[in-house]
């Protein structure tokens, strides 16, 4: 059920980013189904493979896609259990999308191209660093709790009183800046930069086409739902009545991928050489939050 | 005669563990060295005494792992580290690898010495040598001294599983050593030290708790440092030398937590950490095996370890490709081989850390919990690294051409059988995790006499089942890619389908040189963990006056910045002293006769004044 909530969510959430953006900028912009029309496009449309590569080009999209839908299904939302759920498995969740970075990496690096080399140099490293601040914040969650599943987490999360509502503000924070730098978005990367030298996930799939491209599209879309979803779940835990949950769900999406587009249009992209900076500083927010909880 | 009787022959579960997981490698690396060493019966190279070294390295083994005596026990980890030492010197004719067996040799006799002075630390109060002696040995220690016999085995051990600071024989024995070798030293002969730790913390009464503490925060710190220096490698080799650091520190990560459980009295998360380090030596036997063997096969074919000069191997050796994929899944820790079920058993076990009362350990919990991710993170950065820069994208050096000859050899006889073979124990454990933990519970219960209350069992059964859920996700995991995967087959059928150059952005000429070269692809890293990376770099700059300036080549020599700073300090100060006698030795035969004479004199002399 949340991995259906999720994945209607994902539809919607990359087209709303564009349109603010597009509102910020003084202009109409695109449909919100944009998005969606164009991984229908591409899923109609042949693919063209490098002489370079090998089959590892041909799998790693689809392995990817694989990984963020299964991570997908170990989110809960609110009461609407996960697909698959048990003690821990929020490390299950940092690990799966692991698996699928690590097909990504080796797919781009598998055209021989120096741009995609560059790309997933930058996008392994990035994802290194990040791992250490999900790592504490969801470990804190779990300390406060005294759980270590996503669903026990989010469900007690709300019975620890006001302060609770106070680290929320704090992890919403925190895991909405690991959505952007997982995503590759503004403050760390720019997707829609006209040079590939200054790009990270954007560079890594410049060879792939059609099916392919389509699922890395739709696995981008699913993992802004994703992690969206996962700041739903800081503040829906105290609402029962289904109805309010899903409209809570919405909204919230809603919220983020408003943010989204905000940060978008009005923050300039980091230097690269400040982004490893910037990333440590969300690890340590967690840590302080850690502090905050013991 | 006294000294044959003392040898107790009785094998406890642990033992069984690894004596089976030994055996198992070895035969493997058997059926391996036999392909890889198959240019060699051409030469003058005398196979026989290689192979019967690595027989008696085997022998000295089984006895140790079987032994419950301890002067045995010496016996057969003398001949293991002997066995092993000549294993190593196989080219003994190039410099660079005698030089790296004396290292090995000397560095690890200097944990025999640590071991040893233990094991007479015992005798000099019980009088005898057999195990059973051990507790009454404790009794008569305090808390302080009980961390520090403790500690002179963590360090004697360490020096054979590689912990740092007592690492810096592994990444230039590796290298040097034949892949079967470094395979069965990397998967099996470097784990003795963990079997040596486990076997020997269990008779400690008191101070577990400190003892977990040091060992936790050395774990943490080798799996940093090793990690880094892998990801920042060059030859492959090496690399793979510097992963095992990596994870012998995850090993040693999971020991210092059970200990640190002990002194709690939390049984449950000792049993955790220490099943957590038992799988993961299993594992990681496993998948380095395969990497060994996998990078042995891409040696023989093209002779270099470097991997800048390597490329699309994956189109001309795919099984050893494949293999080396998998195998770097596994090693990585990623879902969904079986080094993913080990690592999350210490992730769970740091999570229930993070409830001691004691804030400090609290902290320090978080902290490891933290660096394990960052070490997940890196230890991707290095095997995407290793596998893209050699399997993936066009070959980088025209010079190197995959010998035709060599590579249907290594491509399909005795060199990949033994890697195959080794596929079905990884799919075991990702099967039936919670089978294998059972098994390692009863023989970690065999030798550590904790308190099993009914919470502890309850705990236990508890991180099992997490186990069977972790491997049915995966097996989600698998079945959600196999579906996309005929999905993406059903769509792709009707649509057009084209080859064609890859896109260089614009440029027009592009040649194999522009691909991203693994040092490159870890720069980054490598200026983040600078002070880890210490580099000479040998490159002559262009002076003012140089109108036209002329060819130059610039090279990076990297050096390991613990044996840098601490292990040649050491070395240089002992021969820079010894040098100071070099006036005795000056070849004359009559100054030596002398010698004799003074020598015999003064031994007369005492034996008359005593």
């Amino acid at each position: 059920m949340s991995f259906l909530l999720i994945l209607l969510a994902s539809f919607i959430f990359t087209g709303i980013v564009i349109r603010t953006k597009s509102i910020a900028q003084g202009r109409k912009g695109p449909s919100i189904w944009q998005p969606m029309y164009d991984i229908f496009k591409l899923l109609r449309k042949g693919s063209v493979y490098s002489t370079a590569s090998s089959w590892i080009f041909k799998v790693a999209p689809t392995l990817y896609f694989a990984s963020v839908v299964v991570a997908c299904m170990v989110v809960p939302v609110g009461q609407m259990g996960s697909a698959i759920g048990f003690a821990g498995d929020f490390i299950f969740f940092a690990y799966v999308l692991g698996f699928g970075k690590f097909f990504t990496i080796i797919g781009a690096l598998d055209t021989a191209s120096s741009f995609e080399g560059m790309g997933s140099a930058r996008e392994a490293l990035f994802s290194m660093l990040v791992e250490p601040a999900f790592f504490i914040l969801i470990g804190s969650l779990g300390l406060l709790t005294g759980n270590t599943s996503f669903a026990d987490i989010f469900a007690q999360f709300h019975f620890e009183g006001e302060i609770s509502y106070a680290i929320a503000a704090i992890a919403a924070f925190v895991l909405l800046m690991i959505c952007m730098i997982e995503n590759s978005r503004m403050p760390v990367d720019d997707p829609k930069t006209h040079l590939e030298l200054t790009m990270i996930h954007e560079v890594m799939v410049l060879d792939n086409s059609g099916v392919d491209m389509a699922m890395i599209h739709q696995a981008t879309n699913m993992k802004f739902a994703l992690y969206s979803a996962l700041i739903v779940n800081l503040f829906i835990g105290a609402v029962s009545e289904t109805w309010m949950q899903l409209a809570m769900f919405f909204g919230i999406e809603l919220v983020c991928a408003i943010i989204v587009g905000i940060i978008e249009s009005f923050m300039a992209r980091y230097r690269m050489t400040h982004n490893a900076q910037f990333i440590l500083v969300l690890t340590s927010l967690a840590l302080l939050l850690y502090f905050g909880i013991k | 005669m006294e000294i044959i009787s003392e040898y107790v022959g009785q094998i406890t579960n642990l033992g069984w563990f690894f004596i089976i997981l030994t055996t198992f490698i070895f035969i493997l690396s058997v059926i391996y060295g036999v392909g890889y060493l198959h240019h060699y019966k051409t030469t003058n190279k005398v196979l026989t005494l290689h192979w019967s070294m690595f027989l008696i390295c085997y022998i000295g083994m089984m006895g140790l792992y079987s032994t419950q005596s301890m002067l045995w026990f010496l016996v057969g980890w003398e001949l293991m580290a002997l066995g092993s030492f000549m294993c190593v010197i196989f080219e003994a004719e190039k410099p660079v690898v005698l030089k790296a067996g004396m290292n090995y040799f000397v560095q690890s006799h200097v944990g025999v010495l640590l071991i040893t002075a233990a094991f007479v630390w015992v005798y000099s109060v019980t009088g005898r040598m057999d195990f059973n002696t051990i507790p009454l040995f404790i009794d008569t220690l305090t808390e302080t001294q009980q961390v520090v016999w403790m500690m002179m085995l963590v360090s004697g051990f360490g020096f054979k599983a590689g912990l740092i600071p007592f690492h810096s024989w592994l990444p230039h024995a590796h290298p040097a050593a034949p892949s079967h070798i470094s395979a069965a030293m990397s998967g099996v002969i470097v784990k003795a030290g963990v079997f040596g730790v486990i076997r020997f913390g269990s008779y400690m009464t008191e101070g577990q708790t400190t003892l977990g503490v040091i060992v936790l925060v050395l774990a943490i710190l080798s799996a940093i440092y090793g990690i880094v220096n892998a990801a920042d490698g060059r030859d492959f080799k090496r690399i793979l030398a510097y992963c095992t650091i990596e994870n012998v520190g995850i090993i040693f990560a999971g020991i210092g937590l059970a200990y640190i459980a002990m002194g709690m009295n939390m049984t449950a998360l000792a049993y955790l950490g220490l099943m957590a380090a038992l799988l993961h030596t299993l594992n990681h036997a496993i998948f380095k095996v395969m990497l060994f063997f996998s990078a042995g096969n891409i040696y023989v074919a093209t002779h270099t370890r470097d991997v800048e000069r390597l490329g699309g191997m994956l189109k001309i050796m795919p099984q050893s490709g494949l293999l080396f994929l998998i195998a770097a899944i596994g090693i990585g820790g990623l879902p969904p081989f079986g080094g993913f079920i080990s690592e999350m058993m210490l992730y769970s076990g740091f999570l229930k850390g993070m409830t001691f009362d004691s804030l400090p350990l609290s902290i320090l919990m978080v902290l490891s919990g933290a660096s394990l991710a960052v070490v997940g993170g890196a230890s991707m950065l290095c095997f995407t690294k290793a596998f893209g820069v050699i399997f993936l994208g066009v070959k980088r050096d025209d010079e190197i051409q995959p010998h035709l000859v060599a590579d249907k050899y290594a491509e399909r006889n005795s060199m990949t059988y033994p890697i195959w073979l080794l596929l079905p124990v990884v799919i075991c454990v990702v099967a039936f995790p919670a089978v294998f933990c059972t098994l390692l519970q009863a023989s970690i219960g065999e030798i550590y006499k904790m308190e099993m209350t009914a919470e502890a069992a309850y705990g236990i059964a508890n991180s099992i089942e997490m186990l069977q859920s972790i491997s049915a996700a995966i097996a989600i995991l698998l079945g959600v890619c196999v579906v996309l995967g005929l999905i993406r087959m059903m769509l792709m059928k009707r649509r057009p389908m084209a080859e064609g150059p890859t896109w260089g952005c614009g440029y027009m000429k592009p040649i194999q040189g522009i691909q991203y070269t693994g040092q490159s692809f870890s720069g980054t890293l490598a200026e983040i963990f600078g002070f880890m990376l210490p580099k000479t770099r040998h490159f002559e700059p262009i002076q003012r006056e140089e109108v036209f300036p002329a060819h130059r080549s610039m090279l990076n020599v990297s050096q390991d910045a613990i044996e840098k700073g601490t292990i040649m300090p050491i070395a240089d100060g002992i021969v820079h002293f010894l040098q100071k006698f070099q006036w005795l030795m000056n070849g004359q035969l009559q100054r030596y006769i002398i010698y004799g004479f003074i020598s015999v004199l003064l031994l007369v002399l005492a034996a008359i004044i005593f």
